[in-house]
């Protein structure tokens, strides 16, 4: 794993400010009971990380979280690169978009992947279509509670599912980096609640030429 | 399937929309776009039904915006957010959820449509009636790839047009637009056979028909000729005139769906040349969803230098 070399540019923290979030008011994390109204405390963060090997070299990492987002969503996107297509004119593409498989681990667990297809017609156009997997719906079973068979796995001792110390240590060993840069620059942005995130983040990957897909 | 929610949020509608999707048993999501409608309860009904007609060549989300009035200073103070989620057989080949909006919240439909938007997939926003002065400036306008308006729908349609074309932003379209295509079409394949140069050129239709203006504004663009605007007793664009060197180039519509298309030199044939209903307007406004560079420069009568295969 391998830290950008300019943290300031290729991370970004932030807290919710208040605003309508889904419906109702909601308030900022300043103004929240009990908080610091100095706090500097994050409640987003956005980092880019690459992996440093021959696999995926190249490839960037996005990782983003936080708090008041738009949804509850937990999400894996694989975004491919770009078609050529060049057998086609550049109108004839325009609304291609890059392909990708997104792994939807919570809420509605299932696999989605999108691709580009041609609209039937004599015309040369192009829309993105989805294949769908809700892993919800292919078994007559429901999934046991995310908890449930954790608590089973204690009770019986069976460790596979829990971190081991070492994981957690190599984990902070990427984050430290980070958190002490935070703590050294700057202030959190601020971000409205019920949005995708500050606009630092949308510049962050702007800079690679890239945007955040909207989960 | 329909499932009504009151004093209700944005997480609940979307676990209504999941519960819907499993009860009916059709759990993938193929739908490729988000269609939001923003309008009142007065035009929402047939929106809707052109909306859900539409679906059938596009699957969609529909997310029907609905602010509603406050008759009083008490219920101007309560803010209240209500929904109609269909699934199923109710809503077309797609989704429609019904948004319901009173008090404070109205100001911001946006955090509600946000987290109900599809994953990926484009929006498009349509407001069938009271279409705001900048709509890529509007929140909820801000959210979409493509924003459809209609000068049909407003009082002084000239002064509409010129609004446009001052607040006219990249993925913006209007229904006056959509409803030239057949035209278009025409007029284009009737210039591919004449072969001669245009020399003068005239719309004619009835008073203050925007789509007449938008028509005379193109070929002027196109064509690098003034065109003469007709008043006649209508019903919309009644006829195009195009004056070449042997004669005149006419697509005469008087009335109903049959056109007559007469070239100098051939004799004169019918074509079909119907008006269209709302939901056909709107499915050929979602079929391409990138910015419609045409209507800018018809918008703007002015000249360029576009390939011929966006004519």
């Amino acid at each position: 794993m391998k830290l950008p070399e300019d943290l300031g540019r290729h991370t970004v923290r932030a807290q919710y400010a208040g605003a309508w979030q889904g419906g109702e008011k909601v308030r900022g994390y300043l103004e929240e009971d009990g908080i610091d109204p100095s706090s500097t405390t994050d409640t987003y963060a956005a980092v880019r990380l690459n992996v440093d090997n021959r696999r995926w070299a190249g490839v960037p990492f996005y990782l983003r979280t936080g708090k008041r987002l738009g949804r509850r969503v937990t999400e894996i996107a694989v975004v491919f690169q770009r078609a050529p297509h060049s057998p086609f004119d550049s109108t004839a593409t325009e609304e291609l978009g890059a392909n990708a498989i997104v792994i939807r681990v919570q809420p509605d667990e299932g696999v989605t992947v999108r691709f580009g297809s041609k609209v039937p017609g004599t015309s040369m156009e192009i829309r993105d279509v989805t294949m769908d997997f809700a892993y919800g719906e292919s078994f007559t079973e429901s999934s046991p509670e995310a908890y449930e068979r954790l608590i089973l796995d204690v009770l019986l001792g069976d460790a596979n599912l829990f971190p081991r110390h070492q994981e957690v240590e190599e984990s902070w060993r990427i984050l430290d980096p980070i958190e002490e840069y935070w703590a050294r620059h700057g202030r959190p942005a601020q971000y409205a609640s019920g949005s995708w995130g500050p606009e630092e983040a949308d510049e962050m990957l702007a800079q690679d030429g890239r945007s955040w897909r909207r989960p | 399937m329909k499932i009504d929610l009151t004093d209700t949020t944005a997480s609940k509608i979307n676990k209504a929309l999941v519960q819907g999707r499993r009860a009916i048993g059709t759990p993938a999501v193929g739908m490729v776009l988000t269609m939001v409608i923003v309008t009142d309860e007065e035009n929402a009904y047939d929106s809707i039904k052109a909306a859900e007609e539409a679906s059938h060549e596009h699957p969609s989300r529909t997310l029907v915006v609905i602010k509603r009035h406050a008759r009083t200073p008490r219920e101007r103070t309560q803010s209240r957010l209500d929904a109609e989620v269909r699934v199923g057989s109710e809503a077309g080949t797609g989704e429609t959820v019904i948004l319901r909006t009173y008090g404070e919240v109205s100001e911001h439909a946006d955090s509600v449509v946000l987290p109900l938007l599809l994953p990926d997939a484009p929006v498009v926003v349509w407001w069938p009636v009271d279409a705001p002065q900048y709509p890529v400036k509007d929140p909820l306008g801000a959210l979409a790839q493509r924003r459809i308006t209609d000068m049909y729908a407003v009082e002084r349609p000239l002064q509409a047009l010129e609004a446009r074309v001052n607040s006219y932003a990249p993925g913006d379209t209007d229904l006056a637009w959509t409803r030239l295509t057949p035209w278009r079409s025409m007029l284009a394949a009737a210039l591919d056979q004449a072969r001669t140069p245009i020399v003068s050129a005239a719309v004619e239709s009835e008073a203050d028909n925007p789509s007449a203006e938008l028509l005379a504004r193109w070929l002027e663009a196109r064509l690098n000729v003034s065109v003469e605007r007709v008043e006649t007793a209508g019903p919309v664009v009644t006829a195009v005139r195009l004056g070449t060197e042997n004669g005149e180039v006419v697509i005469d519509r008087p009335e109903g769906p049959l056109a007559t298309l007469s070239l100098p030199g051939q004799p004169s044939r019918s074509l079909a040349l119907k008006v269209r209903p709302t939901s056909e307007l709107i499915a050929e406004e979602l079929r391409r969803l990138d910015a419609d560079e045409m209507y800018a420069v018809a918008l703007r009568g002015e000249g360029t230098k576009e390939t011929p295969s966006h004519v």
